[in-house]
């Protein structure tokens, strides 16, 4: 396995310390990100994703513990945190709010423009970003901000970022808001972005069922602690465990979950609609089945 | 540490329900109250009544159950200030004539003279302000938002009568106050946004035009979402047959109680206490006193 991109190791954070108001967000997380996965953060509300994501591009500094960056630490103060950015972008929930240009390309190219970087240079990323998030720049960049759709505009806001050309894209809860065909296509993108070069997404979100599709790891929070970590398909396959946590499973696991429980299908760790269909065949094929007990599974 | 986090000072505005007794007194009572106190200091500044001021505004604190840890850092946001008022009270105040008059000479260096009188002035001021801002922490800490808001509106319903816009303007206040901390937060969440992307907004370089152009990407958005919230609130309150003011009355009716007018009385008390104090032998040891420690100094 190669060098990680980022590294965590027994990271810990407390907001407003030595106040009556203190809270202690993170107490203790390690993990890593390597280039060319996806790893995704799950974890009930309050478990400190969001303060974890902030800590992997610098907008928080590790009070103990480390986050390393390649090669740079940001438990250091003299870490210049314009690298850090150019490696590992942060991309907020409902990121169109951030959106603050009148024409679509000026706000795309503001993250480059902060770099420094020479117009021309500005310019290509633009079209790249833009190209990438299904907007092209030759019709969306004289575009009013403000009259696109809200899945547009989420889109235009997360070719903001990818106009940094980073190398990891950390996300907090990217589909949040945005109606099916609008995930779909964003999880599309994503997927295309992150099959190029070593680039590595760091995906923060309550749908399951996005994180199972796309994760190639999982780590689950709890309390500011990691609950559980590994491949995603050993952790949707502890269904108690995440039920413990109170954690809902994916839709398909939970459909399995509940055949395999009425005697109907062996254990397995199918994941996707696509590996489930095979396993549902099995069962239509068969005869026997009469009416069977099956135990509902409860609409989400 | 982070440098995000924009309401840490604001000890002033933060709420502290320990249920003290001063929390549950009417809050027409706890405005007037500090007010009244507030005014007299400002307007009566002296040695003596700084001290006994702070005196009051300590027992009142403790009374209230406020921890003093949390009322002095509300005193951090001023420390800038008490620095320019020491610079332009060394500068600007009539040392020599003061001295020539009979004052302490605590500093004569060379063409910089520092006279007692001057000192005193300026320890008065600052004692002043350091008691305002320990009144200003004792009310938002036994007084939340609804409780100010009732009192502010208790106290100018009797305006009404004469067209004055008691209502509008209570609730312009509650509004505001209510915002606040929501785009506090929201004001936190572009910085973080931006500077995720980039924007560096702790350089002081560059003309003014630069410097507020560099503020836009944090405003534009900021004013957005102060419109959106603005509408999703009307929207709200309409739906729920919010009319204007007219003939509305309120859940909650203020009644005085036996422990208002005590505390009333106490301000009363400690009113007069405030004007007889710098008059009579009262003034003479207490000037004394500070006449000694500053000699023996």
């Amino acid at each position: 396995m190669s060098a990680p991109l980022i590294a965590v190791r027994g990271l810990e954070y407390t907001y407003r310390p030595g106040t009556p108001f203190a809270t202690a967000a993170l107490r203790g997380i390690s993990f890593a990100v390597y280039p060319g996965e996806v790893v995704g953060i799950i974890g009930p509300t309050g478990s400190g994703k969001s303060t974890l994501l902030q800590h992997l591009d610098g907008l928080l500094r590790p009070q103990a513990g480390t986050v390393r960056v390649g090669d740079l630490d940001l438990a250091d103060r003299a870490t210049d945190l314009r690298a850090v950015r150019t490696r590992v972008a942060l991309l907020f929930q409902n990121p169109e709010d951030q959106l603050f240009e009148q024409y679509v390309a000026d706000d795309v190219a503001y993250g480059p423009l902060q770099l420094g970087l020479p117009r021309d240079e500005v310019r290509a990323r633009v079209r790249r970003a833009m190209a990438a998030v299904g907007l092209p720049a030759e019709v969306y960049g004289d575009r009013l901000t403000q009259g696109l759709s809200g899945g547009e505009r989420r889109r235009a806001a997360l070719a903001g970022v990818l106009a940094l050309e980073p190398q990891v894209l950390v996300l907090d809860e990217p589909t949040v808001g945005l109606d099916p065909r609008g995930r779909h296509e964003l999880i599309a993108l994503l997927q295309d972005w992150r099959c190029q070069a070593d680039r590595a997404i760091v995906w923060a979100s309550h749908a399951m069922d996005e994180v199972a599709l796309l994760a190639d790891r999982v780590v689950v929070l709890d309390e500011g602690r990691v609950a559980l970590e590994g491949t995603a398909r050993e952790v949707f396959g502890r269904d108690a465990a995440l039920a413990a946590l109170g954690l809902e499973a994916p839709a398909v696991r939970q459909v399995l979950g509940a055949l395999v429980q009425a005697g109907l299908l062996p254990p397995s760790d199918a994941l996707t609609v696509e590996e489930a269909v095979p396993l549902l065949e099995s069962l239509v094929g068969q005869s026997d089945l009469g009416e069977t007990a099956v135990p509902t599974v409860s609409a989400s | 540490m982070s440098e995000f986090d924009v309401l840490r000072f604001l000890a002033i505005g933060q709420y502290l329900p320990s249920g003290s007794v001063l929390h549950r007194l009417d809050p027409r009572v706890k405005l007037t109250g500090i007010a009244l106190f507030a005014l007299a200091l400002m307007l009566l500044a002296s040695p003596t009544r700084a001290l006994l001021g702070l005196v009051l505004a300590l027992a009142l604190l403790a009374a209230a159950r406020v921890p003093l840890g949390h009322a002095l850092r509300g005193l951090r946001p001023l420390l800038p200030l008490f620095v320019i008022a020491l610079v332009l009270q060394v500068l600007f105040y009539p040392h020599r004539e003061a001295v020539a008059a009979g004052s302490l000479a605590v500093l004569a260096w060379g063409p910089l003279v520092v006279s007692g009188a001057g000192l005193v002035g300026l320890g008065t001021m600052l004692l002043a302000m350091v008691d305002v801002v320990f009144l200003l922490t004792l009310l938002t800490a036994i007084a939340d938002v609804s409780d100010i808001t009732h009192g502010i509106e208790g106290l100018l319903r009797p305006l009404q009568r004469l067209g004055f816009p008691a209502h509008e303007l209570s609730l312009m206040l509650v509004v505001a106050l209510r915002f606040v901390p929501l785009l506090g937060q929201e004001l936190e969440r572009l910085l973080k946004a931006q500077a995720a992307r980039g924007g560096d907004f702790g350089r002081r370089q560059g003309g003014i035009v630069q410097r507020v152009r560099r503020t836009l990407p944090l405003l534009v958005p900021l004013f957005l979402a102060a419109l959106r919230r603005s509408e999703e609130l009307v929207e709200a309150m309409e739906s729920r047959g919010y009319t204007g003011g007219k003939g509305r009355t309120n859940l909650v009716r203020l009644q005085l109680r036996p422990a208002d007018a005590v505390a009333l009385f106490l301000v009363g008390c400690a009113g007069l206490l405030f004007l007889v104090v710098d008059f009579g032998p009262a003034e003479e040891s207490v000037a004394d006193w500070l006449r000694g420690l500053l000699t023996g100094a």
